[in-house]
């Protein structure tokens, strides 16, 4: 035993207040709650844009909810692994992974966009376009899921989340060269199969 | 006859039309607010369930530590006259460690009980070099536990109160080291900011194969370092006191602009305000290691890097 402070007793207003020191989970709640409200606030941000990603990332509407409560599964168990800084380039990771495991164990056959789907509109959109782009989607989920991971990644963090390449880089961990150059061929590919269903289009219009 | 390759204006614009209609498909990805809800119940499950695992773990290592005690007291003597080992004990246990604060040859104290206990074998005394982008300290010599900072409430930090600490890039660097721990914040009125890790997650830490803490840090103000043991944690979170608690043991250290390096031996620490009966200091059951910045030291921008024990 070494020492016993001689020092006078701090004002009280010192002590009264002191911090609920925590250490760690059950045993000691305040660094449960800490966690709880980091967990709270990443749900909060970045929902919407892990739902949106899987779905472009290839998982079917059906599937899109569990999917992205699968990914923050995953950043539940890895809370203290992940900075605050690189919280999107972390989920976005992993919706990728999530996103490929699914769409092996997905059945093949072509989606199709209906009253009962997951997809919702947003209220702004007329009963016309709405009726267009439902129409779209499903071309540009195919379209979408005839690119290989890296190219379709890059593509729906520039052309649907309109991230800079420089945020795309920062998400994806790659140099920005590396996501320019992905993304201009993504864009090509993308191009080419807009032009594939211009003349899939075209060949349907000759046959009725 | 038209060249083929020629491309036919209208198709082009038919086809750029397209593409803009099927980017703007994709605004129909919204998901549906009750999912959100969902998964944030289930994450919570999810971590709240690993808190309970967790005490189920220690509740069940309490009720072997009787039985286990003797045992392993006996081999544990074994192992710190064994050369080479690294890994550090973990015992559950009422019992006091071998040794005591002022070095293995005198007497073991009884104390009452750290609901588990980790020695260290002193062969690592780096805490954490923050070269890591986490918020855990290295896991050496029995260690576990993440950064994390709080505060008083009447102020704001970067990092807000109760959130873990992740290191920060040092601007130029310092020497070979790349990354430290970095907090700022405003003025606070309180008894400030503190901020720490744990030493060996809910167990208390047997620190005694060290001589104290080093770091290197820069200010500009004052940190006050220090260890919290058991004994002056609330009751509520796992400690022994009942009133007047968190009156750790602490050392203050003026800071300076550039990065520096401070030795805090064990013998220099002292409970600064003092309010009921005092807690002598024993490095063989503290749990927290704490870096506090006190209002008067407020605003504040620290930064420290290197964090380690110092070897006997």
């Amino acid at each position: 035993v070494l020492t016993t402070s001689v020092l006078p007793a701090a004002p009280s207003e010192l002590r009264s207040v002191e911090h609920p020191r925590v250490m760690a989970d059950e045993a000691f709640p305040v660094r449960g709650q800490a966690r709880e409200s980091r967990f709270r606030e990443l749900v909060e941000c970045h929902f919407a844009f892990v739902w949106r990603s899987v779905r472009r990332l290839g998982v079917r509407a059906a599937d899109c909810d569990d999917a992205a409560q699968e990914v923050f599964l995953v950043a539940a168990r890895r809370l203290d692994d992940f900075t605050l800084e690189r919280e999107r380039a972390f989920l976005f990771g992993t919706c990728v992974r999530v996103a490929s495991t699914r769409r092996r164990g997905a059945r093949r056959r072509p989606e199709e966009l209906d009253a009962n789907s997951d997809e919702r509109p947003r209220d702004e959109l007329g009963p016309d376009e709405l009726a267009e782009l439902a129409r779209a989607r499903p071309l540009l989920q195919e379209l979408l899921d005839s690119m290989s991971v890296d190219f379709r990644a890059v593509f729906v963090l520039a052309e649907l989340e309109e991230l800079s390449v420089r945020e795309i880089a920062d998400v994806l961990g790659v140099p920005q060269g590396t996501v320019s150059s992905r993304l201009r061929v993504a864009r090509e590919q993308f191009r080419d199969g807009v032009r594939r269903l211009q003349a899939r289009a075209a060949f349907a219009w000759r046959k009725r | 006859m038209k060249d083929e390759r020629e491309p036919d204006p209208s198709a082009a614009g038919e086809a750029a039309e397209l593409e803009r209609l099927l980017i703007r498909s994709a605004r129909l990805d919204v998901p549906a607010s009750t999912a959100r809800e969902r998964a944030l119940a289930r994450g919570l499950g999810e971590l709240r369930s690993t808190k309970r695992h967790g005490l189920r773990l220690l509740l069940g290592g309490a009720g072997l530590a009787l039985a286990a005690a003797a045992a392993l007291v006996l081999f544990l003597q074994k192992d710190r006259a064994a050369p080479g080992q690294v890994a550090a004990e973990r015992i559950h246990s009422t019992a006091a460690p071998s040794g005591s604060a002022a070095g293995p040859a005198a007497p073991p104290v009884v104390h009452a009980s750290c609901p588990e206990l980790v020695i260290a074998r002193g062969d690592a005394p780096l805490i954490e070099d923050f070269e890591q982008e986490d918020s855990w300290v290295l896991a050496a010599d029995g260690r576990k536990g993440s950064w994390i900072t709080y505060d008083d409430g009447t102020g704001t930090q970067v990092t807000p109160s109760r959130s873990a600490l992740f290191p920060s890039r040092i601007p130029g660097a310092r020497a070979t080291s790349k990354r430290g721990l970095h907090v700022r914040g405003g003025k606070f009125t309180s008894w400030g900011v503190t901020f720490g890790t744990e030493l060996a997650d809910a167990a208390c830490y047997d620190a005694s194969r060290y001589a104290g803490i080093e770091l290197w840090a820069k200010g500009p103000g004052q940190i006050r370092v220090g260890l919290q043991m058991i004994d002056v944690q609330d009751v509520k979170y796992g400690g022994l006191c009942q009133t007047d608690c968190y009156d750790s043991h602490r050392k203050i250290i003026d800071l300076t602009s550039t990065f520096k390096k401070y030795s805090v031996r064990w013998e220099e620490l002292r409970q600064l305000f003092v309010a009921g009966p005092p807690v002598a200091f024993d490095v063989r059951r503290v749990r927290f290691l704490e870096f506090g910045i006190a209002a008067e030291s407020t605003p504040f921008d620290v930064w420290i890097d290197d964090v380690a024990f110092i070897p006997r």
